[in-house]
């Protein structure tokens, strides 16, 4: 995943990666990672209500829309 | 390749060398085919009241396989003396000012003059604008002893003991006008004898379709211990200088500096050069040797480097080099140096290789145009522990170990170890 | 000499993915592939490849605690082939280990995130990418564990069979460095440039953040396999051939029974259960309603990213960003499993 980011990097556009393994996509390359709930659910988290399910990952595209707007001189992890 | 026997025209450098077979104390310096005798107490003596900031000299002989570890070790030099005019030897430095480079030098194969002084006993060193960074070491038997060439030779190790009410400055200038002086007398016993071989090293005009080579030599000078001398005068402030190769090999730089034993340049690599040497040898057979450009590295800002980079391939494309082989001076910021140089010489069309020592991380700084790199070693690794039975030169290494029980050091401390002039065989690989 | 083995749940006889989740876990003596080394295994570690993963905090102290407590000689890890997760966790907890100055040895496919977790502390044995190279691996890796635990003096990769750990380590040459670069710089004038050293890792450096989300076009790439219900276009399971794309416009988000995982690296149930799960349409649809969003680019970029050649991922990431950069896209959300 960290080598599509890069690709997509290297053409000028900024990307956020959201994955339950952060370490794997700095090591890799990417530069700005959300952390994200599992490996078979990033961005769910089936332990919650519905309804508290769609308001946590609205948040986390949140963050995610906001780092993408941080300025980042090396790979940048956040939690939601 | 050399020829024994060629009558010198004056014009060439003529080195006749004398390999010592044996060396020992006696009451007098003296040379008898193949055994050097060294009075240690005329050494010593040379001292007494004629050297400001030098309280006392030890003179020792240490000898090859020997469980001695030197430490403090502040530069290594060749025996050698002008035979015909003994006084010039080291011109500006030691002996009155003459060209080096011409007429006959003898030295001595297999002996050096090793200088010892742990600064930090005496003086307060951070004060210094530069002050030495790391340990220098020779190892004369154990794992780290093949790090330094000066574990092969059987040396003159003088151990100064610095005057605390004088300055760190004066007691250097003594130390290295002694230390000069013992290499100087310890050659000057063969003025009478016959050389082994004596190697004549010229530089006729070569055929023109040979490619031009040329070196681009780096030194440095950051002040008072920090210092590489020419003709007796420090390099700072130099722009880059056209200089013969042979004044190189016989004694007009010399060595003020005492950081970073591994790839600083004792004095003992400017007069034993394997890249001069190795261009000598090859002018006129598969290259011509254009000139070796004095130039300085860790020069303080951009503008600096990189206006000294430019003056630097300028005079290499006006002697005609196509060529040139750029050597590094220490590690840190005259890495930049020697990049920047080879982008100034690649933008005039003279194409480079540089020799770099590397760290755990490999490079330091590197750049498209250095696409040509000799790697001359990865400083940091650690070399396994040895417990030498005897110290000389301090009882405490650098970091604040004792020096018998030191741990693991690394190559970085050990003299010459990674010598970016090329003497060494040293190289990383990718493991 | 004790020998320690780490597994992950799967070769630990534990379920697949199901018990990904495993929590850590130490048995005595070999289990499953440990019988296979030869070697004296005198305690087998366990951890499921998702616990380590999302819990690496939790999972990492208590095995190399037991690591500790166990007085490894040398620890073995794996081998994990080509997987991902379980690679790094092998390669998390070998380095980890060396650390401690319990000596290493991973085995796995050269291209496994295990590799660089692997940070040239412990050593790796390249192996297959699949399970079938089993019997090839374990005894390659059982000889450089023996010398390992044995505290012997390890040659050079090609020598003793394992990957270069990225070390640069002194030799001596014949030649002295001088006559070396004599050669090296006659030879670059006739033609032939080589180099003792390489230039140090190519990194992009980040783009600049965008202005503002309010304004700013964002498009959906995901490497969770995301595909409509039937998989119509095929989309690998794993070492996908290619990447697809589907239109999103009309869809306001990923309805269960339309959208499926085809991933073959994980329990797709909570995914299949809730796609919006693997890549956030609904909530993004709703973020752009609301006009905190400038617009969604109405494609969805998707392939299965399990076990993918780097090459091969770098080409579909060059495709991609192509189609991206001519959709005049700002920026970018990108989900990985």
């Amino acid at each position: 995943m960290a080598t599509l980011t890069t690709a997509i990097e290297r053409a000028g556009i900024p990307a956020v990666v959201v994955t339950a393994l952060p370490t794997i996509a700095a090591m890799a390359g990417a530069n700005r990672i959300v952390r994200g709930i599992a490996v078979a659910h990033p961005t769910g988290d089936p332990g919650r209500p519905p309804g508290e399910e769609l308001i946590f990952r609205r948040r986390l595209v949140e963050r995610a829309l906001e780092l993408l707007a941080t300025p980042v001189s090396a790979p940048t992890v956040w939690e939601v | 390749m050399p020829s024994v026997g060629h009558t010198s025209t004056g014009e060439d450098l003529d080195v006749a060398t004398f390999v010592v077979r044996d060396v020992m104390e006696g009451p007098e310096t003296r040379w008898d085919h193949g055994r050097l005798l060294i009075d240690l107490s005329a050494v010593e003596v040379l001292s007494a009241g004629s050297s400001p900031g030098v309280l006392r000299v030890q003179a020792e002989i240490v000898r090859p396989g020997q469980p001695v570890r030197l430490v403090n070790v502040l530069d290594a030099v060749d025996p050698v003396v002008k035979k015909n005019a003994p006084q010039t030897t080291f011109p500006g430095a030691l002996g009155e000012l003459a060209v080096a480079g011409a007429g006959v030098s003898n030295r001595l194969d297999g002996v050096a003059v090793v200088s010892l002084a742990d600064f930090r006993a005496t003086h307060d060193v951070e004060a210094l604008a530069c002050s030495p960074d790391g340990e220098g070491v020779i190892d004369m038997a154990g794992p780290g002893a093949y790090l330094s060439p000066w574990s092969a030779t059987v040396n003159l190790a003088l151990t100064f003991e610095c005057d605390p009410d004088a300055s760190l400055a004066d007691a250097d200038r003594s130390i290295r006008a002694i230390t000069l002086r013992a290499a100087r007398d310890l050659a000057a016993a063969t003025v009478e004898a016959m050389p082994v071989a004596v190697e004549s090293f010229a530089l006729h005009p070569a055929d023109d379709s040979l490619p031009a080579v040329c070196v681009i030599l780096q030194v440095a000078a950051e002040g008072p211990l920090s210092d590489t001398f020419f003709y007796g005068r420090s390099v700072e402030g130099i722009l880059p200088t056209l200089i013969d190769p042979r004044e190189v090999l016989d004694g007009a730089l010399t060595s003020g500096q005492y950081d970073w034993a591994g790839s600083r340049n004792p004095t003992a690599f400017y007069q034993r050069s394997v890249l001069l040497r190795e261009l000598l040898d090859r002018h006129g057979r598969d290259l011509r040797f254009a000139g070796v450009i004095l130039a300085l590295g860790y020069l303080p800002s951009a503008r600096e480097k990189e206006r000294s980079a430019l003056l630097a391939a300028r005079l290499a494309k006006r002697i005609g080099a196509e060529a040139a082989v750029l050597t590094t001076f220490q590690t840190g910021n005259s890495h930049t140096d020697t990049v920047l140089t080879a982008q100034a010489c690649a933008r005039l069309g003279v194409a480079t290789v540089v020799l770099f020592a590397e760290t755990d991380a490999g490079l330091t700084d590197w750049a498209p145009e250095t696409d040509c790199v000799v790697s001359t070693g990865n400083e940091e690794e650690l070399v396994p522990e040895w417990r030498p039975a005897r110290v000389l030169g301090g009882e405490m290494t650098y970091s604040g170990r004792s020096a018998m029980v030191a741990g693991r050091l690394p190559v970085a401390e050990y003299l010459g170890a990674v010598s970016q002039m090329g003497d060494m065989r040293l190289r990383a690989v990718t493991w | 000499m004790k020998v320690v083995h780490y597994l992950n749940q799967f070769f630990a006889g534990r379920g697949a993915e199901g018990a990904a989740g495993l929590a850590p876990e130490r048995i005595a003596g070999a289990v499953g592939p440990g019988r296979g080394l030869g070697l004296d295994v005198a305690v087998t570690l366990v951890c499921g490849d998702d616990f380590f993963g999302e819990h690496e905090t939790e999972a990492l102290p208590q095995l190399l605690a037991w690591l500790e407590e166990e007085a490894a000689d040398v620890l073995v890890c794996g081998p994990s082939f080509g997987s991902g997760r379980y690679g790094y966790a092998c390669g998390t907890l070998a380095r980890e280990a060396v650390r401690r100055g319990i000596p290493a040895v991973c085995g796995m496919h050269p291209e496994s995130p295990g590799v660089p977790a692997a940070a040239g502390a412990a050593y790796v044995v390249p192996t297959d990418e699949r399970v079938t190279g089993m019997r090839d691996a374990l005894p390659r890796m059982a000889a450089l564990a023996r010398k390992l635990g044995a505290r012997a003096l390890i040659g050079a990769p090609d020598a003793e069979g394992y990957l270069p750990r990225g070390l640069r380590h002194n030799v001596l040459d014949e030649r002295p460095a001088a006559v070396r670069a004599v050669d090296l710089v006659l030879a670059k004038l006739a033609g032939t440039v080589t180099s003792e050293a390489a230039a140090p890792p190519e990194r992009i450096p980040p783009p600049p953040p965008i202005a503002d989300p309010a304004g700013v076009r964002l498009a959906l790439v995901t490497e969770s396999g995301l595909v409509p219900a039937g998989n119509p276009d095929r989309l690998e399971s794993n070492r996908a051939r290619t990447w697809l794309e589907y239109p999103l416009q009309g869809v306001t988000a990923f309805a269960p029974g339309a959208y499926e995982s085809a991933h073959g690296g994980y329990d797709v149930r909570a995914a299949n259960a809730d796609p919006n799960r693997l890549v956030p349409l609904d909530a993004v649809r709703a973020l752009e309603s609301e006009g905190r969003i400038g617009g969604l680019h109405e494609t969805l970029y998707t392939t299965t990213g399990n076990s993918t050649p780097v090459a091969v991922a770098a080409g579909f990431g060059a495709e991609i960003a192509q189609r991206l950069h001519d959709a005049a896209v700002q920026a970018v959300i990108l989900t990985g499993t």
